[in-house]
C-alpha cells in the first residue's frame, strides 16, 4: 500500500540519519558566483558562437520586417508547403502568423483549440515558428516556457524549427535564468520549461553522431537585435 | 575538459556539496518534493521495493485502459523490471530512445548507461531492422535512425501513457528535470494523455538554483558537449489553458535499498551519483569487460558499489574486487564521489565475511584454472607449448562458429564477444626470424 511504503521510506531514511550520527546543519557552500563563467564578451556574440557551435543556424535582423522576411525566405529554403505558427510567434510584435504571398503560397496555419488531433496543423508541417521565452548566452540555449501562447509541440514535432528571440531577453547563463524563474514562480505556473540548444541528435549507433532523431532536424534562431 | 572550463574544480566541489546536502537531510527534502508536485496537479507514489513500483504503474495503466505506452530512458524502469510487469498486464510498453529501441527490438539489456547499444555495430542494427520490418538492408547510420524515427512518431501518438525517468527532482518547485539530446523524453513526457516518471530517492536536489551547477556538469561528463539538445523542467501536468502535456503526472520515488545505503556512512557518498557515466569511460575493467559482465543494471565503478546494495540485484559480491583501485573514476566523478575508497571498504567487508562471498564452486573453478595457468607459465617450453594449442584452438574456433560450445562454462563470457584472431605467428617466432638474422 502506498501510505505505508511512504512510511517506511521516511522512516528508512531518518534512522539512516540518526545512525551516521554526522551533523546535518547547513554546510558552507562554495558562492554561486565565484563558479559562474566570465561575462566580459558581449552576450549577443556569445549567444551566437555557443548556439552555431550545438548546430543551429543563427541570424541577426535589425528590424521586424526583416525578421518576417527571413522566417519567409527560410520556409522556401526548406520546402515547407504548411508552416505552423505559435500564437506568441503569431501575435504582437512578431506577428509571423500569415506570410505567404500570391508567389509563393506557403500555408501559414495557427493551431486552434478545439481541432481534432488528426487535423492538427503541427503534424503535416514542414516547419514551425516559435518565440522564446529567454536565451542563454554562454551555451547559445533557447528557453521555451509551455502557455496557450507558447505549446509545445510546436517546437518538437516539426522538422525545421524556427525560433524568434530579440536581443534583450539574453541572459549571460543558467543560473540567472533559473534565480529569475523561481522569483517569478514560473515553476508553478507552467508544466514544462524547455532549454533547447541545438537540433536533436543521438550517437547510439556506434558513437556515430547523426542529427535530427525525435526532435527538429534543423534550428533556425532569428535574434532580433535592434540595438542600434 | 579543464581547459574549456576553468572553474571545473570549483563546480565539481559544488555539486559535492549539493548532493551532500541533499542527502543529509533527504526525508525534508522528499516530503517538500511530494507537497510541490501535489500543489501542481501531480501525484507522487512512494515504492519501498520493486514490486511496489510495477504493481502501482500496471494497476494505473490498467485502470486507465491503456494498452500502449512509450518509454524514455530510465535506470530505474530496469531496475524494477517494469517493461515486463506491463507486458503481464495488457500494456506493450515501447522503448523510444533510440539505443534502447534497438536492444529492446533485439532482446537485449543495456551495455552502458549513456549509449545502451554501444555493443552492437550499425551492421548488427541494420540486419536487426531488416529482419524486424521486413526492409531492405542497410547499415547507414542516417538510414536506420530515420527509419527508427518513422516507426516510433506513430507509438508516441498512439500511447496512453508516457513513462519517463528523471535525472533529478527539485525539491523546492516539485520539478522533474529530464536531460536528452533526441528528443523522445519530451514526447514521452507531451503526446500521451498521462506521464508516470520514475526515480530513485537519491535524485532529489534541493532548490533550483543547484540545477546551474548540476546540468553543467553533467552534459559535459555524459557526452562533453556543455549543453544537452534538449532539458525538460516538468512541474506537474498541463496546467488550464495549455494544450499540449499530460493531463495527469504521476511520480514514483523507489528506495529498494537506497535508504540501507545512505545508514552506511562508508558508502553512502555513492548515493552522490548523477549517472553520468563518465567512470564507466575512463575505467580500465569496464572498458575490457564491456558492462554486460557486470551482471546488474549499472555497470562500471558506480556499478561496482551500488549493484550489490540494491535489493533487487542479482549481481555478484565480489564486483568491488573488480578494479585496478587506478582512480581514473574518482578524478572524472563530476560529484567527487571516492570510488577506490569505497571500493576499499566494500572488499574489506567480503574479507571480512560480513558480505557473503562468491559461491564455493566458482572458488574452486577458479582456483584450478589458476593453478593450471600456473602450470604452463612454469617453463618456457610449456608456455611455447600451451601457446601453440591456444593459437590452434583459436583458429578452429572461428572457423567453426563452434565457440560457445567449445568453452563451455566460458560461454558466458564468449556469448556475446567475438573470439580474437590469432596471430600467424608467435612472438617467439617472429623474434627468431627478424632478430636472429639482423642485427
Amino acid at each position: 500500500m502506498s501510505h505505508s511504503d511512504r512510511d517506511l521510506i521516511l522512516a528508512g531514511i531518518r534512522c539512516a540519519r540518526d545512525a551516521s550520527g554526522e551533523a546535518h546543519g547547513h554546510t558552507t557552500r562554495t558562492p554561486l558566483e565565484a563558479v559562474g563563467p566570465s561575462r566580459s564578451e558581449d552576450l549577443v556574440e556569445q549567444f551566437m558562437r555557443g548556439a552555431r557551435l550545438a548546430g543551429a543556424a543563427v541570424w541577426a535582423e535589425s528590424d521586424l520586417d526583416a525578421v518576417r522576411v527571413r522566417v519567409h525566405a527560410l520556409a522556401i529554403e526548406e520546402k515547407a508547403v504548411s508552416v505552423v505558427v505559435s500564437r506568441d510567434a503569431a501575435s504582437a510584435p512578431w506577428r509571423c502568423g500569415d506570410l505567404s504571398t500570391p508567389t509563393d503560397p506557403i500555408r501559414y496555419r495557427i493551431r486552434a483549440g478545439d481541432v481534432a488531433e488528426q487535423d492538427d496543423p503541427v503534424f503535416a508541417a514542414g516547419m514551425g515558428v516559435t518565440g522564446a521565452a529567454y536565451g542563454l548566452a554562454d551555451t547559445g540555449t533557447l528557453v521555451v516556457v509551455s502557455s496557450p501562447e507558447q505549446e509545445r509541440l510546436e517546437s518538437l514535432v516539426v522538422p525545421v524549427h524556427v525560433a524568434l528571440l530579440a536581443t534583450t531577453r539574453l541572459l549571460p547563463d543558467l543560473g540567472t535564468l533559473l534565480l529569475r524563474l523561481s522569483a517569478e514562480q514560473r515553476f508553478a505556473r507552467h508544466s514544462a520549461v524547455t532549454l533547447i540548444t541545438g537540433p536533436s541528435r543521438t550517437a547510439d549507433i556506434e558513437l556515430t553522431l547523426t542529427i535530427g532523431v525525435h526532435g527538429p532536424r534543423k534550428l533556425h534562431i532569428i535574434l532580433l537585435d535592434d540595438r542600434a | 575538459m579543464v581547459s574549456e572550463v576553468p572553474e571545473w574544480e570549483a563546480l565539481r566541489e559544488r555539486a559535492r556539496q549539493i548532493k551532500a546536502d541533499a542527502l543529509a537531510r533527504l526525508d525534508e527534502h522528499l516530503l517538500q518534493f511530494e507537497a510541490h508536485v501535489i500543489a501542481a496537479g501531480g501525484t507522487v507514489h512512494w515504492a519501498a521495493t520493486p514490486e511496489e513500483a510495477r504493481r502501482y504503474v500496471a494497476e494505473l495503466g490498467r485502470a486507465r485502459g491503456v494498452s500502449k505506452a512509450v518509454k524514455s530512458k530510465s535506470m530505474v524502469s530496469e531496475e524494477v523490471h517494469l517493461n515486463q510487469s506491463l507486458e503481464a498486464a495488457g500494456i506493450t510498453s515501447t522503448e523510444t530512445d533510440l539505443g534502447e529501441y534497438i536492444i529492446q527490438l533485439a532482446g537485449e539489456r543495456p551495455s552502458h548507461i549513456i549509449a545502451p547499444a554501444l555493443h552492437k555495430s550499425r551492421a548488427d542494427v541494420g540486419r536487426l531492422f531488416a529482419e524486424r520490418f521486413t526492409v531492405p538492408f542497410t547499415d547507414d547510420v542516417e538510414a536506420l535512425t530515420a527509419e527508427a524515427r518513422r516507426r516510433l512518431r506513430r507509438e508516441f501518438f498512439a500511447a496512453g501513457m508516457g513513462i519517463s525517468g528523471a535525472n533529478f527532482l527539485v525539491a523546492e518547485t516539485g520539478t522533474i528535470v529530464i536531460v536528452e539530446n533526441e528528443g523522445n523524453a519530451r514526447l514521452c513526457t507531451s503526446a500521451p494523455r498521462m506521464h508516470v516518471a520514475l526515480a530513485g530517492i537519491e535524485k532529489i536536489v534541493p532548490r533550483v538554483a543547484d540545477l546551474a551547477v548540476l546540468l553543467r556538469l553533467l552534459a559535459r561528463s555524459a557526452t562533453g558537449q556543455p549543453m544537452t539538445s534538449y532539458v525538460s523542467l516538468i512541474t506537474g501536468p498541463r496546467r488550464p489553458g495549455e494544450r499540449d502535456g499530460p493531463d495527469e503526472l504521476h511520480v514514483v520515488l523507489l528506495d529498494n535499498g537506497r535508504s540501507r545505503l545512505l545508514a552506511d556512512p562508508q558508502i553512502r557518498e555513492a548515493l552522490q551519483c548523477i549517472r553520468c557515466g563518465a567512470c564507466q569511460n575512463v575505467c580500465p575493467v569496464y572498458r575490457s569487460i564491456g558492462g554486460h559482465a557486470y551482471g546488474g543494471v549499472y555497470a562500471g565503478p558506480i556499478g561496482a558499489i551500488v549493484s550489490a546494495h540494491l535489493e533487487s540485484s542479482t549481481a555478484a559480491p565480489d564486483l568491488p574486487f573488480a578494479s585496478t583501485l587506478c582512480g581514473a573514476c574518482a578524478d572524472v566523478c563530476p560529484v567527487k564521489i571516492n570510488i577506490p575508497d569505497v571500493l576499499l571498504h566494500l572488499r574489506s567487508r567480503v574479507m571480512a565475511g560480513s558480505v557473503p562471498d562468491e559461491p564455493l564452486d566458482r572458488r574452486r573453478r577458479q582456483r584450478a584454472l589458476m593453478r593450471a595457468w600456473a602450470l604452463a607459465m612454469a617453463s618456457p617450453a610449456r608456455y611455447r607449448l600451451a601457446s601453440r594449442f591456444v593459437r590452434v584452438a583459436l583458429r578452429l574456433a572461428r572457423r567453426r562458429r563452434t565457440s560457445r560450445w567449445l568453452l563451455g562454462a566460458l560461454g558466458a563470457w564468449t556469448g556475446r564477444r567475438d573470439l580474437p584472431s590469432p596471430p600467424a605467428r608467435s612472438f617467439r617466432q617472429w623474434w627468431d626470424v627478424n632478430r636472429r638474422a639482423g642485427s
